[in-house]
């Protein structure tokens, strides 16, 4: 595989901060073997699924600063990208100083780069999902586990409202 | 002995007879011989005695006729027929879908209301199974997870301090070394 870093140098990155900064410099590099598009990067990657709907919430999955971010606060909240995350709390997406849409694109690991960086470029571990979902998954490696089951008890709880007694 | 008649005399006494008794030519010649004709002939007064009786016979008859054939018309009307509403009624009912269209075959019983509820019973019993069942394997694996991510947190965190101390006290070529010793192992 035509790997930038190979998988056993990735093994040696500890801190999560090394992890991060080798992941950030990869941005536009051919680092992710993908089945059916050979050589990408992850920007490349994430392109390839813009529009698409976000594998947890469904929502399309948007991209292109241009259209989908802002400089304002404000601008922001008048453009209903605020939204309430899991613990309550009104949010924003933010990066540096720009407010994104709430199902803005990005690139998840489904296990942690932190914990398994050897999987940083792994493209069966990587998966293109919504900005606001991404921050709700936060570092939980059940998440998707999670998802799945309520998603499981969902159909259990159709099923049973379909079918009433007489 | 019988007098043979002419045709044409038959035909003038039993006008004179039906006239008389208000019987009908058609049934007179139809029903009587010639010696019967003579002998009613001869006997015309007596038969005019029960003409209003025979009239009257005849227009009850016909009125009770009329009555059945009123009852035979509303009989054959497909408007009223049972049978015709009934599939009228499963017609429309069967038109409408979901709640509607079940409470409508309920009301005529048309559904079996006690299968049914023992098939959704039967149904809800496999999926209160199943979801204890998801929902318990989902906590264990969770559990699971959790125990595997802090156990791998801390496994980092040693190795990151075992590196930081071996390259402050002694020097990073030494730490070097040991990389180079596990990737060979």
């Amino acid at each position: 595989m035509n790997e930038v870093i190979k998988k056993y140098k990735l093994r040696k990155l500890y801190k999560s901060s090394d992890v991060s900064a080798v992941w950030n410099a990869s941005q536009n590099l051919q680092v992710i073997s993908h089945p059916q598009y050979g050589l990408i990067s992850p920007n490349e990657y994430r392109a390839k699924y813009k529009n698409k709907p976000c594998p947890y919430c469904g929502k399309k999955m948007v991209q292109g600063q241009q259209f989908y971010s802002t400089t304002s606060r404000q601008d922001a909240i008048n453009r209903g990208y605020q939204y309430v995350d899991k613990s309550g709390n009104k949010t924003i997406n933010q990066a540096g100083r720009n407010f994104f849409h709430p199902n803005y694109i990005t690139l998840d690991h489904r296990t942690n780069k932190a914990r398994c960086p050897e999987k940083l470029f792994d493209s069966d571990n990587l998966e293109a999902i919504c900005w606001r979902c991404n921050n709700q998954k936060g570092d939980d490696n059940s998440f998707e586990l999670q998802h799945t089951c309520d998603y499981l008890n969902s159909l259990a709880e159709e099923a049973r409202s379909r079918y009433p007694k007489l | 002995m019988t007098v043979m008649k002419t045709s044409k005399e038959r035909k003038k006494s039993i006008s004179k007879i039906s006239h008389a008794s208000g019987i009908a030519q058609y049934a007179l010649a139809a029903k009587m011989s010639d010696e019967q004709i003579t002998k009613a002939a001869k006997h015309l007064d007596v038969l005019s005695v029960i003409k209003s009786a025979n009239n009257y016979n005849r227009y009850c008859q016909s009125q009770k006729t009329a009555e059945a054939n009123q009852k035979l018309k509303q009989f054959m009307n497909i408007e009223n027929s049972e049978i015709y509403k009934a599939g009228q009624w499963l017609l429309h009912s069967l038109s409408n879908v979901g709640q509607e269209r079940k409470e409508s075959l309920l009301e005529k019983e048309l559904i079996h209301k006690e299968d049914y509820n023992q098939t959704v019973e039967d149904l809800n019993d496999v999926i209160s199974e199943q979801k204890q069942g998801v929902d318990k394997q989902t906590f264990s694996a969770s559990e699971s997870i959790k125990n595997l991510e802090d156990a791998n947190d801390s496994f980092r965190y040693q190795l990151q301090a075992i590196k930081d101390y071996i390259e402050n006290n002694y020097d990073a070529k030494t730490w070097s070394e040991i990389e180079k010793y596990i990737h060979r192992n």
